[in-house]
Parts: C-alpha cells; structure tokens; sequence
C-alpha cells in the first residue's frame, strides 16, 4: 500500500499498482525505496471533494477543483491494462479513440475536466492525459473560432491589428 | 480515514465506491447549473458598474486556455485537431497563438495524424493477400499527391520541414499536378479563386530526388534557392506556375540535370551565363517567363541538347553564333521576343534541326543560304521580323525555300 496526501492534507492509501499508473509516484516510490512508511504529499492535488460530498453543497471557489480521488478512481479502473505499447508500433489513435468508459468518466462539466487534465499532467499519467486532451480536442473541432471562445470563455486579447495579421497568415485554412 | 475505502478490495468497498461515483454522477448536473447561473448573472452587473465610467469592459480572462493551462498541454489538445485547420485556432488568444507557433507543435501534430496515415497504409498492406496491392501503394506515394502533400504548399515552414524530414525525404520522384487546374489551362492559371501555394524552402531537404515535376499547382513566390542541394536531380520541372523573380545561381550547382523546364511562369532577370554548367541538358524551356537581356553566348556549349525553347520572354541582343554548336538540337524557339540582328549563318551547321522558329522580334538582313542546305528542316516561321532572300535562293524551288519565301512574303504583307 501507497499513503498519499492531497494539498487539503486528506489521506489516501492506494495499493502500489494503482498509484504507480502515476510516473511521479512511481518515481518517488523507486527514490524513497520502501514508501510504508512516509505519506507522499501531493501538493498540487486537491482532496476528495466530490467524494466527500462536497458536491452537494458546491461553492463556486471549490467545486471545480479536482479529486485526487477521481484520479484514483481512474487508477484503478485501468489497473488492469496491459502497460503501453512502445512509440514505435503505437496503435492508430485519433481523438475519436476513446474507451467508453473513460468517455463516461470525463463526461463532467468543463472545470473539472481541466482539473482533471492538469492533475493527470502533474502526477505524469500519460494516459489519463491523453484521454482528457482528446476530449477537449472532441469539444473544439469542427467550430469555427468564435464558437471555441464562446465555450472556453476565451477573451480575445489581441490588437484588431495582430488578430488581421494572423487572419491574413492563415488564409489558406480560414474557410475550410 | 480513506483508508478502509481504498484499502483491500472487500465487497463492501466495491459497493462504497459504486455508491459515491453515483453521487458524483448525480450532482454534477446541479453544480454545472448553478455554475451557468452565476455565469448569466454577471453581464447583468456588468451595466450597472460601468454605464458612466466607459464603455470599455476590459475582461480579465478566466479561461484555463488563458489562465492555468500550460503551454504544453493545450499543444497537446490542439495537436489532435486536424492540421488542414488547426492554425485557425492561432487567432484564439495570445496563448494559443503562441502554443501552436513553435516547432515542437508542427512535429506534435503531424505525428499524431499524418504518421497515423501511413501506419493505416501499412497495415492495410499487411492484411491484403495480393502482392499488387503493395506494388500499388508504393507507386501511388511516388506519384499521386495526397491531400497531406496538397497541404504542404500551404502549411507554415515548421510544418513543411517536419513533413519533408518525415514524409518526404526519402522520395525519388515526384510528379504532382492540379488536375483541376491543368484542365482550366494555361491561360486561366492566373484565377483568383484557386488557394495560395510557394515552393516550400524545406523543397531542398528532398535530397534523395531524381525527379521533381511541380507543374499546373499555381505556386507562386520564387524559384527558393534551397532547390540547389537536390545534386541528384536529372528532371526539374515547374513549369506552368505562378512563379516570379530571377533564376537563383544555386540552380546551378544542379549539374546532373538532363531536362529544366521552367516554362509558363512570370520569372524574370537574365538567363545566367552559368547556365553552361548544366552540360548534362537534353531539353530546356524556359519560353513564356519574363526573361530580359541577352542569350548568353555560353548556351552553345550545351551540346546534348536536343531542344531549346525560350520563346516568348523580353530576350534583346543579337542571336549568339555559338548557337550554330548545339549540332544535337532538333527544336530550337526563339520567337516572340525583341531579338535584333541577323541569322548566324552558323545556324547552317545544326544537321539535325527540325524545327525553327523565330518569329515576332526585330530580327534584320539575309537569311543564311546554308539554312536552305539543312535537310531534316521541316518547319521553319519567320513572320514579323524584316528578313530576305539571299539572290542565290531566289529560284530554288525546294519545300524548304519556298516555305522561307511564303515567310518572309507574309511578313512583308503585313509590314504594308
């Protein structure tokens, strides 16, 4: 068993082929040797907030922070996968290749889904990434400009100047 | 006192974690709602704050796109979008004009769907059971283009250099053409609503290239001197383009070249006198460009051509009588331009020549009585210059004299 604490200093225990689908816990595993003994702080993740309940009284600061639990959740829903395939014989894979269970698991709102992305980048789960990345990507394409600022809530910070610029420089696929 | 949960898996855990990833599932819809609530609410504020003061709301940006996403990461995401379209989203904001600007991005993205492309090719290869299958493919990446070399053209330098490195580097040929536009002709090659392309620099890392023929793709820009390191090349052609300015000197490092036709372009400058370096050269065309100044009298040491056309261009001076040394040429164009001066009566030495055509400039004098001697000559025109006669070839009634008779009547009929 792994000890793992979340920046909000909650505790989880996560056996060791779970929390090793994350490199930095593998990592610090393999530094530290035996990790019984010590917690691994996790500085930049949030607790279980949606686990706890939390949820049901959301705070607009705190809703959209991501669980270290939901990580773990999907830890251990994939803990069974076979490790991946070296880069060289990579399977064909386009955004469209999502399993239905992760496209389940990441069909939240768009705050925790950036949550959960960043907290995957940070602990170094390739996969989760992946997989959070192509939604998002899922959630772009096929919208013109306009339409992706609306969703993301993008402002605009260009000059009209700069933003011509780039319009003029990207002519050939601005009406594809 | 997580611990019990993730501990050991016991039914009883199986059954807690099922019931709080119900939870979660059940309240997020209300959460994303109150979210859409606080969101439509603010623009209601937003006029009450600021009626008088301005009417300038500077937004501060809340998007993760903006605030905590960083770089790599919306690379990662945009690098799934298709790269026809992907450089649109540069006009998102400054984060992702930056993000999708560098090279790492054009490597990211391409990898993910071209190389997807190609590993699709292999593995249908592998699963077809006829060896023609494979033949085919092979042929079809040597000739056809694919909407991902279409893009090429296109696409900014960091992608053209990924793709070339990646894509097309080990290429021997390439023979691409806009059939579209081959079937709107010549003469309509200059329409507006076929896309921009140039000649990608990144053109010189094909270095394994024996064969480039880049013709009816309405490119234009220059001819990049980057063209240069294909040493191997015996077959360049870009003729039928849009491509302007002069002639680099690094085309003339490509001493292996056997055929140049730079033909139907908007090229212009000198035809360099370094052109003798191409002492490999069976055919050149560079008629229908915007060449000035004169023939360079070097051109006559290219004795294994077979054919030299560079009609049509702005060419003035005298016709070099070196040009009498291209004793394999079978074709020679020097019509439509502001030639002066007279026939080399070495002209009398080219056995072999079939065709001859120098009409439309301002040549003078006597047409060379040798000329009259050549007797694989079959089409000579003369028209629109002010040539004559030679007294000893008044009455020889050969096919070949009477033809430079009715040429050089008609000129004189139309000069009244």
């Amino acid at each position: 068993m792994v000890r793992i604490t979340s920046s909000d200093s909650q505790e989880f225990s996560v056996s060791q082929d779970i929390a090793c689908q994350s490199q930095l816990i593998k990592n610090m595993i393999e530094d530290v040797g035996d990790a019984d003994e010590q917690p691994i702080p996790l500085p930049n993740v949030a607790g279980a907030i949606l686990q706890k309940g939390g949820s049901c009284f959301p705070s607009i600061s705190n809703a959209p922070k991501l669980t270290l639990f939901a990580v773990i959740e999907y830890a251990t829903m994939h803990k069974d996968d076979p490790p991946s395939a070296p880069e060289t014989d990579a399977k064909p894979s386009t955004s469209e290749d999502i399993e239905d269970r992760d496209k389940q698991f990441l069909n939240v709102d768009q705050g925790t889904l950036f949550e959960i992305i960043l907290a995957a980048n940070y602990l170094d789960m390739k996969s989760l990434l992946d997989v959070g990345c192509k939604t998002v990507a899922n959630m772009i394409k096929g919208k013109t400009v306009e339409e992706v600022r609306a969703l993301f809530n993008i402002v605009n910070d260009f000059t009209p100047e700069e933003e011509e610029q780039i319009r003029k420089e990207n002519e050939w696929c601005e009406d594809r | 006192m997580n611990n019990w949960l993730w501990g050991e898996p016991t039914l009883l855990s199986v059954v807690f974690t099922f019931i709080a990833i119900a939870l979660v599932a059940a309240f997020i819809p209300i959460h994303s709602r109150r979210i859409t609530a606080a969101v439509a609410q603010e623009p209601a504020l937003k006029p009450d704050q600021t009626s008088k003061a301005s009417h300038f709301v500077i937004r501060t940006p809340t998007s993760p796109f903006q605030t905590r996403l960083p770089q790599e990461i919306i690379q990662f995401i945009f690098a799934y979008i298709h790269p026809s379209h992907v450089m649109r989203f540069r006009r998102l904001c400054r984060q992702t004009n930056s993000a999708l600007s560098t090279r790492g991005f054009a490597a990211l993205n391409l990898s993910l769907t071209v190389d997807q492309t190609l590993s699709f090719k292999c593995a249908r290869n592998n699963s077809s059971d006829s060896d023609s299958d494979i033949a085919t493919e092979v042929t079809v990446r040597n000739t056809a283009m694919t909407d991902f070399d279409r893009l090429w053209f296109m696409w900014p330098a960091t992608y053209q250099f990924y793709y070339a490195e990646k894509v097309l580097s080990k290429l021997t040929k390439i023979k691409w053409e806009d059939p579209r536009l081959k079937r709107m002709g010549t003469r309509f090659r200059h329409s507006a609503s076929a896309s921009f392309r140039k000649l990608p620099h990144a053109v010189g890392g094909l270095t394994q290239l024996k064969c480039l023929i880049l013709t009816h793709m309405n490119l234009q820009g220059g001819v990049v001197s980057s063209l240069g390191n294909l040493i191997h090349l015996h077959t360049l052609s870009l003729a039928c383009n849009r491509l302007s300015g002069p002639l680099p000197a690094e085309l003339l490092q490509l001493i292996h070249l056997k055929v140049l036709n730079l033909s139907f372009n908007q090229l212009d400058g000198p035809i360099p006198r370094g052109i003798s370096d191409l002492s490999q050269l069976t055919s050149l065309k560079l008629n229908d460009n915007r060449f000035t100044g004169s023939i360079p009298e070097q051109m006559g040491s290219l004795d294994q051509l077979n054919l030299l056309d560079l009609g049509n261009n702005e060419l003035t001076g005298n016709l070099p009588s070196q040009v009498g040394n291209l004793r394999n040429v079978y074709y020679l164009d020097f019509s439509r331009n502001l030639l002066e001066g007279s026939i080399p009566c070495t002209f009398g030495n080219l056995e072999h020549l079939r065709y001859l055509l120098l009409h439309e400039n301002q040549m003078q004098g006597e047409i060379p009585f040798e000329l009259g001697q050549l007797e694989e000559l079959d089409m000579i025109s003369l028209k629109g210059n002010d040539l004559r006669i030679p007294q000893n070839a008044q009455r020889i009634q050969s096919f070949l004299w009477q033809q430079i008779r009715s040429e050089t009547e008609a000129n004189s009929m139309s000069n009244m």
